[in-house]
Order: C-alpha cells, then structure tokens, then sequence
C-alpha cells in the first residue's frame, strides 16, 4: 500500500487558560490524541458539532495551526517541524476552500486578479490555465473581468475551488464548504468535488456537520466529539453500523425527509455537561457508560475490517431502530 | 377552525414583485412549514406579516383570529394596533439567537422587560413567571440562568431563552424563521421536540421557516413550497413526501441527500440553472426553464395557477403545474 498522502498522528492541541490574574492555569484540549490517514484519491469526511475540533483538525494539517503534540506526514515526510521557506512547497500542496466564499474572495479584484495569484506563486503568467480551468467549473472566459459580486454563491464557491486548484495541490481540505448554499446549489458543488477528484486524483479532507452531505461524499468518515476523534470508518459502514454511541446519538437526531419527531422531551436536554478530562468525553452523556469509561480514555481499535472505534463498549448493538 | 387566512399577499420595494400573490390558510394549533430556496420569498413574507420589513408595498390581507373571537388583519393593522398584536398574539423566533439578545444585559432583565410590555408583570410576579417560563423551556436551572448575559449560554440555551420570550404572552400564532439552522444536529433536535410540545400543551400555531426539507418534515403538519415569490405546491406532510406533485419539490427532495440511502462518493441529481432574478421572470411557469418536465405548451406559454388536486377533509393539497395530471399517471 502506497503511503497516505496527509497522516495525522497522534495530534493535540491546548490552550492554557488562567483563573484570574494569579490564578491557577488550567490546559483545555481542543484536541487530544488525534490520529488518522487521508489516503491517496480518497475524500475522508469530518462530522462532528460545534466545538468539536473538525476545523482544528483541518487548520492543523495544513500547518495553520500548530500542534502541542503530534506529528503532521504529508506523502510519507514529517512536516511538523518545517518553518518559512522549507514550509512553502508543502503549503502549495495543501488548499483550503472556506465555507463563506464572499468572505473569501476579494470583492475589489476581479476573477482575472483572484485566479491569476496563485498561478503567480507557481510562476506561469499567462490566462490559458485560468481558462481552462474556468471550463472546469463550467464557466466561460466571460467572467475573467467580472468581480465577485456579479455571481450567485454557488458560483463563487465555484471560483474558489478553481483558485484552490490553480496551486495544482494534492490535497484539499474543505471546511464547511457547501454549508451556506441552498440544496440545489450544494448538490452542484459536491458533484463537482467529485469529478475532480476522479479528474485530479485529488484527496480531499471534507468537514462538514451535514450528515447527509458528508455520508454522501465521502469515502470513510471520522466522528468527532470534544477534541476526540471517537470513530472512522467507511460511510456506509459507519452510518448502517455505528458503534460508537455518540454516532449513534448523531444519526439518530439528524432529521429525516418523511420522519416526524415526537414531542417527548429528551433527560439531559437543557443541561450542560462537564468535560471529563480522565475518561471518555462522551462517558457522562453515554447511557451505556461504565465505571471504567469514566476513569481512563478509550484507545482506537479496530472493531471491524477499517473500523475504528474510541469506545470500551463496541461490542454492543447500536444499529438504528427507526426504518 | 383557521387560525390565519392569507389572501394573495404581495411585496415589492418599487420594483417587481418579490412575493407575489401568496395565499394559504392554517388551522388553530397548526404547524406549517414555509420551505424555498434563498430568493423565495419566504422571508419577505413572514416579515411582511408581522409588520417588520419597515419599507416596501404590501397587498392583500392576512386575517388572523385571535382566541377572543376577534379578527385582525396583519397586512392592514396600524402601528398602534400592532404593538398590541406582536408579542401577545403573535411572536417571532429567528436564526440567530445571539443577534436577537442584548449582550450587556442579564437574560432575567430582558425578560422581566418581555414580561412587563406584553403581560403587565413586574418585580416578584414576573421573576416567578420568567421562572415558570424557563422550566416550561426545559431549562434545568432556570434561577441561574436568569442572572447570566447570553455570552454565556450556549446556542441551544439562548434559542430556549428566545422562545421563552416568545411564548410569555401566550401568543396563538409563533413565525419562526430558521430557528435550527444555526444549531446542532443533537441540539436542533431537542429544540424541535420543544417546539412540538409546546404546540401541545397550548394549542399555538406556528409557521415555521426553513430551506430544509428534512426540518421541515419532522415537524410540520403542512408543508408550503414557495418559488420566486410564488405558492407552488401547498399539501399535507405525508402526502407532499409520499408524492410531491410539483416537478420543483421534486428537485428539491432529490437535491437533499438523507442519511438512510446513498454513501460513499455518489452523485446527486442537480437542477440546472438557478432561480430567476425578481425582473427576469417569463410570462409562463417560473420554474420552467429550469423543469425536465417542460413542455412549450403550457409551460412557456401561461401561467399556471394553484389548483386543487385532492380536497378530503382537512386535507388540501394544491399544486401550481400545468401538466400534473400527466405527471401523476
């Protein structure tokens, strides 16, 4: 097997807080023990809910943020350590496309300026690439002299995957990325990820906290909770057979076409949890929790061929019961 | 018994019509679901109802009937009048909660402030009811959460803050616009769950806002689906996703992967096009241009009008296509 083109290995991140001026300093995780491989050609999906760390993870990997713990491997070298000018040519390989795409794009410049910046950085300088890929994202070199403003929002989401793409990178990390477009606009997008995966042999790092989305895109899908990622596995796998319980709290609370909720109130509803930093940070909403979930971390194992499981209780049936 | 009759409602801000000729009517304890794309409509239209759009011309009538008998309508009320009908009769819950609360002052004082206009409670009786109103919300420790700023609530907390607020004067009609969007999956949930026995315990009608068809489906009694400022198909919320009649809301419920049937790497069935421009729209059918289902004649040639194609009890469902007949076979 070939080596995975970004490995994230064993990655933390905490922020010191201070209680007062001279008050104790206590870390708080926004990760902890984060690990897993974006293999050659593939789109691994990122679910999780806010605060769970899905976008650090993404910021991490491309060296935005950096980790307290851990190793970042892109195509097999450690880039951890890399600083200025030996991070660049990494950087290259590695493109960010961003949920907001009028937040993202200059609105003063036209599309001619936004695309020509990154083919600046490779050093070609004439339009015949913009144009192309212009064609990829189905438009024409009509829109080189207009400015962001004169497109909807999937057009500019469009643009800026062209101008992630220009870097020729190997990988693309999109967070959130057809979060804000209406349904019909997001299904052009994501069918447009698609082909240029298959177009590219691009890998694509898809975070997102549309569960449907993600499951659609993506090959395999990791679950965050609280900084942990507590399961991955291949999409259909994951959703038919979860076995973490967390992801089953997900599937089952994400609304269905044609399902109808019941007015019953949930127990923990309303209520805020303690981040537990001893055990599972999932033990104190988990109904299937155990002394020991709540003394010491889970380890991932693999509970079913490329299935992996944060949870002491895997073993226990958590398929979904509604049809 | 109807709750509110809207009768061919129409914005426009000097210009083509944004939401042209709306009219549905629901039912006392009612939830309808106003689902469309950005550019809708659906927006405008709520805003529109309860007066706070602050510019723009509204047509038509929205009559409302309040649990006294009386009958008001929204569209032509005055200001003064309206003061007395927003807040106790009707309330509106929106998108985000944080916008909606005032940062520097503690959740307990912009309550007791709610309390005071639409209820006329102050000092002991409204801190017992904004008490009372908490719990009714499923805040476990309602006495703590008056005392804190909105900073520090979480976003599922300050929406239950909100529709505290909303409910206070006991209103018989609730607008709420996208209230889960901002929300999480788990926490959208219970939000929903609130709404929904909220509607039991008191009978409250709501017009709920959303793009999102699955959302919708998990609450609603009555689905609306609006394009380009227009009704297209208004039906029953089994019978809208057992068989949308409207090639639209077919494109939509297609357009929304679920979580049930496709994994891995698939594609979805995509609309060409995009909505048409408020000054663009052809004298046919708006989504014509755009439908597989097009034929010249009728499509481009006439609009087509929200016709009834099932009338059982209780269970109106209409559609705006001139070849559903067809369809349907």
């Amino acid at each position: 097997m070939t080596a995975p083109v970004l490995s994230v290995q064993g990655v933390s991140k905490t922020y010191t807080q201070r209680a007062g001026l001279f008050g104790r300093a206590s870390r708080t995780y926004a990760l902890r023990d984060v690990s897993f491989d974006l293999r050659a050609g593939e789109i691994l999906g990122l679910v999780g809910e806010s605060g769970s760390g899905k976008t650090t993870v993404g910021r991490i990997a491309m060296r935005l943020v950096e980790p307290s713990e851990g190793e970042i491997h892109l195509a097999g070298q450690d880039v951890t350590a890399l600083s200025g000018a030996a991070l660049r040519p990494m950087r290259r390989r590695i493109q960010l496309i961003f949920q907001d795409p009028s937040a993202s794009l200059n609105p003063r410049q036209t599309i001619r300026q936004i695309l020509r910046t990154p083919l600046r950085l490779r050093g070609i300088t004439d339009d015949a690439e913009i144009v192309r890929m212009l064609a990829i994202i189905g438009m024409g070199a009509e829109a080189l002299d207009r400015t962001p403003a004169m497109f909807s929002g999937g057009q500019r989401q469009r643009l800026s995957i062209a101008r992630a793409l220009l870097m020729n990178p190997d990988i693309i990390v999109a967070d959130e990325a057809v979060s804000a477009l209406d349904v019909c606009v997001q299904a052009q997008v994501v069918n447009l990820l698609l082909d240029l995966r298959d177009q590219f042999g691009l890998s694509i790092l898809f975070i997102g906290h549309d569960l449907g989305v993600v499951g659609l895109i993506s090959d395999r899908v990791g679950v965050m909770f609280r900084g942990s990622l507590v399961e991955i596995a291949p999409s259909r796998e994951l959703f038919e057979r979860p076995r973490h319980p967390y992801t089953a709290r997900l599937l089952a609370a994400a609304p269905r076409q044609g399902g109808k909720l019941t007015p019953h109130a949930e127990v923990d509803a309303g209520r805020l949890f303690p981040t537990s930093t001893e055990g599972c940070a999932f033990a104190a909403l988990c109904s299937h929790a155990i002394t020991e979930c709540r003394t010491t971390r889970p380890v991932m194992r693999e509970t079913a061929p490329d299935h992996w499981t944060a949870c002491r209780r895997a073993d226990l049936d958590l398929r979904p019961t509604h049809c | 018994m109807t709750l509110l009759s809207v009768r061919d409602l129409g914005v426009d801000f000097g210009g083509p019509l944004i939401v042209d000729g709306v009219s549905f009517s629901m039912k006392k304890g009612e939830i309808v679901a106003l689902v469309g794309e950005s550019g809708s409509g659906k927006s405008v239209a709520s805003l529109a109802l309860m007066g706070l759009l602050g510019r723009g011309n509204i047509t038509g009538s929205a009559m409302l009937r309040l649990n006294d008998g009386r009958e008001t309508d929204l569209v032509r009320i005055g200001p003064r009048e309206r003061r007395g009908v927003l807040g106790r009769h009707v309330s509106m819950i929106f998108q985000d909660p944080l916008s909606s609360l005032d940062p520097i002052q503690t959740i307990g004082a912009q309550m007791r402030e709610v309390l005071s206009l639409h209820c006329g409670l102050r000092g002991g009786k409204a801190q017992a009811r904004a008490i009372e109103l908490l719990h009714e919300v499923g805040i476990v420790d309602p006495q703590a959460c008056l005392k804190l700023i909105p900073q520090r609530l979480s976003g599922g907390m300050r929406q239950r803050v909100l529709i505290a607020m909303a409910i206070a004067g006991e209103p018989e009609l609730l607008l709420a616009d996208e209230p889960t969007t901002a929300l999480d999956v788990t926490v959208q949930a219970q939000v929903l769950r609130l709404l929904l026995s909220l509607r039991a315990r008191s009978g409250m009608g709501m017009i709920f806002i959303t793009h999102n068809l699955a959302v919708a489906s998990s609450i609603a009694d009555r689905v609306i689906v609006l394009y380009a400022g227009q009704v297209v198909e208004d039906a029953p919320a089994d019978a809208f996703f057992a068989a949308p009649a409207m090639p639209y809301s077919k494109a939509l419920l297609g357009a929304a992967p679920g979580i049930d049937s496709v994994f891995g790497a698939r594609r979805l069935p995509t609309l060409r096009g995009q909505v048409p421009a408020p000054g663009e729209r052809g004298v046919g059918c708006r989504f014509a241009p755009r439908c597989d289902a097009m034929r010249p004649t009728p499509c481009q040639t006439q609009m087509p009008d929200l016709l009834t194609i099932a009338d059982g009890e209780n269970e109106v469902h209409a559609v705006r296509c001139g070849r559903w007949e067809e369809l349907a076979r």
